[in-house]
């Protein structure tokens, strides 16, 4: 795979289409988890990266395979296998944060984040760009989980990873509707920014390839005219 | 038309034949691969009860050759799945608590002390509790810890936002409790049988209907000791006829004692102004309690609404250790040390009088200061002068424990005069 | 841990129930699959293969400019005949003849491609009426009294044809918009947006273009904005081929009839005639003004 596909799913996956502050895609988990904690937040996002991996990865391989009518319950089937894999592996070895996540590691399979790409990339992509964007859209999904996890901690418990840093606390913050808050104004702010950044690099880019066609163009006339 | 229509069913049916086959083939494969991963990374029960026992009661040793008795296995509140018990005595009850969110239940491993004391809880699992994470994690060491099982729980949500989940926690200790409550050998084991009320009933059949309407009120004689170290009913009995339990029966003014002793079998006495009214089965007059009351030990007074009773149980040259005992709201009793000497004309005068407490530092009615001043005014009393002595310095605050320590020594008083008279 | 890993092998090791789940999941999956399939089977429903057709021969933008939603609807619209052919202004011509041939429609409309221009060029020449200090753009501001600028036509850089562009190819500089002509895909959204209507479409290969849109004239004009056509009529007298003439006051330019000559902008008192790409503006000094 060559390195600039890499790099553009890399971005797309992290910032261009992060899932929750770009797609609001996986609102579910994010509104719920992030109130548990900054390290619910780190846990819940590396079970989604490991299903998004494996379950892109097998998706890819059978893309050819799986015909369309029946494609849906094949991906659920799919997802849903490397869920409770994930959720059984926590159940054994991590019991406290399968405790704490409960439920939402559960409903990892209705998770749209993950259906969403394995039907809009993975059935339709190469098997190693289908895993580096499942891998790349979960670092997204859990860096942005991580952000808001630590911001409704910091000002709703007052502590930082499970550690009491004051006693200082707006309880709304740890509540559901600080849940909502806290994220629309992490999707504001992170928009707009993007939206900044983005027009600004685009406009750029559109005057250097037109430079470039130009300077072709009067390189293409001068040998003409010595010709 | 029918070639058309042949010719066009075929290739659809071979899709949807493929169709079909792909999806069974992965759910199959997935199935497949789930089942063994599941072979390596279940958690069967055995293996979920040592987790919990890791965490609550790291002690924990299986008593051998013990079998839980799972007759009662259904309470009202919950049910009851297991039951363990550690050689220490503790024991493990594993108890489903119903109505929890959503209706669902939680599972707990509840460990019993055998005090009957709760000693702690740890969550085995539970079905439905979607915000079970926000039962506080040292909540198995706070909530209910040191009741003892047959009291009252209070629900104790301190530091909870789950109400649903905490009913169903609440009831999975409940029934724990009845489990205990009411299951023989356990019941036994924790020391939960009601002795007293076995013997109430005893005393109440012995009696016959016609008391049955009478008040049977207990008095103290366990617990109280005599020079510190010999209860009451040491002192009335021996090993083999230890006195249990004293109830005094009344009911409009008309008052009787009924002493209970023995062990296998309760033994009964009735007694009446000092004359024995009925015995029951096995008693006989050589037993040391039915001995005591021959002899006259024992006194009763009635100072305006109150009675107060006093026991000698000793009585030698002169000083006798009686026991000031009362039945109503003063629950104590005063043991003290009379010295009587003869006054001038033979009657008994108080010399000395010497208060001993019950136990481990003063926790009598009556504050210390108050309870020595007023053994300090009894001094040189007798039968005839101990009213008008008593009232100056009667208590107040403390009026019936310090009647009580009056009638301890009214009754040595009575005691010396009738020796005296049964002398002369 | 490692007892739990020791299970393989292990006489724990149920052959039972994995046999059995296998057994149900091959049943259910069989079930559910037959049942997906015949519900299809009835439900089916039957698209015309012309609409993928078109859709690949359209440009793709997916912009809207059509006013269906994207490409895929704009075809499905061709096809069912509820669409004009013109309504896209980024189909290129050849693939246009291919869509009139497999609808069977015309092609009708340009056929050269265009650009769009925006027919202002007053900005901070241009006097206000009034100090506008607020939220929103030109759209917003011309509900108070038509916009802040003294002339009604006039641009007022408050950049709502920016946010429109999806391609990001106008800029406000000025005080007046400018479009880049190099970038422009002519697709229609600014002109939409414009709630003065200032922006036009010229051909691709226009070299001029009129920077006033102003149907007053004269002394009406001078006192507003220092860059708007008075309608002379200089233009008109100048030009060889008679390709510009004022109509209603504003100077019109038939592109079919220009030979590119320059007499029209040079002639201009009011430099209210532009170049369309800067890069055609000579380096000399007077004419430098030209630029945009």
């Amino acid at each position: 795979m060559k390195l600039k596909r890499f790099k553009e799913i890399a971005l797309d996956g992290t910032v261009r289409q992060n899932p929750t502050l770009r797609l609001v895609l996986g609102t579910c988990p994010t509104l719920a988890v992030t109130g548990m904690g900054a390290i619910s937040c780190l846990g819940m996002g590396a079970a989604v990266i490991f299903v998004l991996v494996f379950s892109n990865l097998i998706i890819s391989l059978l893309r050819n395979v799986i015909p369309d009518k029946v494609r849906i319950p094949c991906f659920i089937m799919i997802i849903a296998t490397f869920v409770t894999i994930v959720s059984m592996f926590m159940e054994a070895y991590m019991e406290k944060l399968f405790a704490t996540l409960g439920i939402f590691l559960d409903l990892i399979v209705v998770n749209c984040i993950i259906l969403g790409r394995a039907e809009s990339f993975a059935s339709h992509n190469p098997v190693l760009d289908s895993v580096c964007d499942g891998l790349f859209m979960g670092i997204g999904f859990t860096l942005s989980l991580t952000l808001m996890g630590i911001v409704r901690e910091i000002l709703g418990k007052g502590a930082l990873f499970g550690v009491q840093l004051w006693n200082f606390k707006i309880a709304f913050f740890a509540e559901k509707a600080g849940a909502f808050l806290t994220y629309a104004l992490f999707i504001a702010i992170f928009n707009v920014c993007y939206n900044a950044v983005e027009r600004k690099l685009k406009h750029k880019a559109a005057r250097n390839a037109v430079a470039i066609e130009r300077e072709a163009e009067a390189a293409a006339s001068t040998e003409a005219k010595e010709a | 038309m029918a070639e058309k229509t042949k010719k066009s069913a075929n290739p659809t049916l071979i899709a949807a034949v493929k169709a079909v086959a792909v999806l069974v083939c992965i759910c199959v494969v997935c199935v497949a691969l789930l089942a063994v991963c599941n072979e390596f990374l279940y958690i069967d029960d055995e293996e979920r009860f040592s987790r919990a026992m890791r965490d609550v009661y790291s002690g924990y040793v299986p008593a051998d050759g013990f079998e839980a008795d799972l007759t009662h296995a259904s309470a009202p509140t919950g049910s009851i799945e297991k039951v363990y018990k550690s050689t220490d005595g503790v024991y493990i009850i594993e108890a489903l608590g119903n109505d929890g969110y959503q209706g669902g239940t939680v599972t707990l491993y509840v460990l019993i002390n055998p005090d009957a004391t709760i000693k702690s809880w740890a969550i085995k699992e539970n079905t439905l509790q979607s915000y079970i994470a926000r039962v506080p994690s040292d909540a198995g060491t706070k909530w209910y810890v040191g009741k003892r099982v047959d009291e009252e729980f209070v629900k104790d949500m301190t530091g909870a936002t789950v109400i649903k989940t905490t009913d169903a926690i609440y009831n999975a200790v409940k029934a724990a409790a009845w489990y205990c409550l009411n299951t023989e050998s356990v019941k036994n084991e924790l020391g939960l049988i009601d002795k007293e009320g076995l013997a109430r009933d005893a005393v109440k059949q012995l009696l016959g209907d016609g008391y049955a309407d009478y008040d049977f009120a207990p008095v103290n004689v366990s617990s109280a000791t005599v020079d510190g170290t010999k209860s009451v009913a040491d002192a009335l009995s021996d090993d083999a006829d230890k006195l249990s339990y004293l109830f005094r029966v009344s009911k409009d003014g008309d008052v009787l004692f009924a002493y209970v002793y023995g062990e296998e079998t309760l033994k009964i006495v009735a007694v009446k102004d000092g004359e024995i009214l009925s015995k029951s089965e096995g008693v006989e007059d050589t037993d040391a309690i039915v001995a005591n009351i021959l002899a006259n030990r024992i006194y009763t007074f009635t100072f305006g609404s109150y009675n107060a009773y006093a026991i000698i149980t000793n009585a030698a040259e002169g000083v006798y250790t009686v026991a000031g005992l009362k039945v109503g709201t003063v629950p104590n009793t005063y043991v003290l040390k009379v010295t009587i000497v003869a006054d001038t004309d033979g009657k008994g005068k108080v010399e000395k009088i010497e208060l001993t407490t019950d136990g481990d530092g003063w926790e009598q009615g009556v504050p210390q200061d108050n309870a020595n001043k007023l053994v300090t005014s009894l001094k040189g009393a007798r039968l005839d002068n101990i009213d008008s002595l008593y009232t100056d310095n009667k208590v107040s605050g403390a009026t019936q424990s310090a009647d009580l320590i009056r009638a301890a020594v009214q009754a040595a008083l009575t005691a010396f005069d009738a020796s005296q008279a049964s002398a002369d | 841990m490692i007892d739990l890993l020791l299970r393989i092998g292990h006489e724990s090791f149920q052959w039972t129930t994995v046999l059995i789940a296998l057994a149900i999941a091959f049943g259910v999956s069989l079930l559910l699959g037959v049942l997906i399939l015949v519900i299809n089977k009835f439900t089916q429903v039957k698209e015309d293969p012309r609409i993928k057709e078109v859709q690949d021969c359209l440009a793709g933008a997916n912009c809207g400019a059509c006013g269906y939603p994207g490409c895929a609807g704009f075809a499905k619209a061709l096809v069912e005949g509820t669409a004009k052919l013109d309504s896209c202004g980024q189909t290129p011509v050849d693939k246009r003849i291919e869509i009139s041939n497999i609808l069977g429609i015309e092609v009708g409309g340009n056929a050269e491609p265009t650009i769009a221009v925006v027919s202002c060029s007053g900005g901070v020449k241009c006097r206000d009426k009034y100090d506008y200090q607020g939220y929103g753009d030109c759209v917003s501001q011309n509900l108070l009294a038509g916009g802040r600028k003294a002339c009604e036509v006039g641009c007022m850089g408050a950049g709502s044809c920016v946010d429109a562009c999806p391609y990001h190819v106008i800029e406000c500089r000025e005080g007046y918009a400018h479009i880049d002509p190099d970038l422009c895909r002519s697709c229609g959204l600014c002109i939409q947006t414009c709630p003065k209507s200032l922006i036009k479409r010229v051909p691709v290969s226009a070299k001029v273009y009129v920077a006033c849109s102003t149907q007053c004239r004269g002394k009406d004009v001078t006192t507003k904005c220092e860059a708007g056509c008075i309608a002379c009529g200089k233009c008109e007298r100048n030009c060889p081929t008679g390709a510009i003439h004022l109509v209603n006051n504003v100077p019109m330019i038939d592109y079919s009839k220009c030979i590119h000559c320059y007499k029209c902008l040079e002639g201009c008192p009011r430099k209210c005639i532009k170049y369309v790409h800067p890069e055609d503006v000579p380096a000399s000094s007077e004419t430098a003004e030209q630029a945009k």
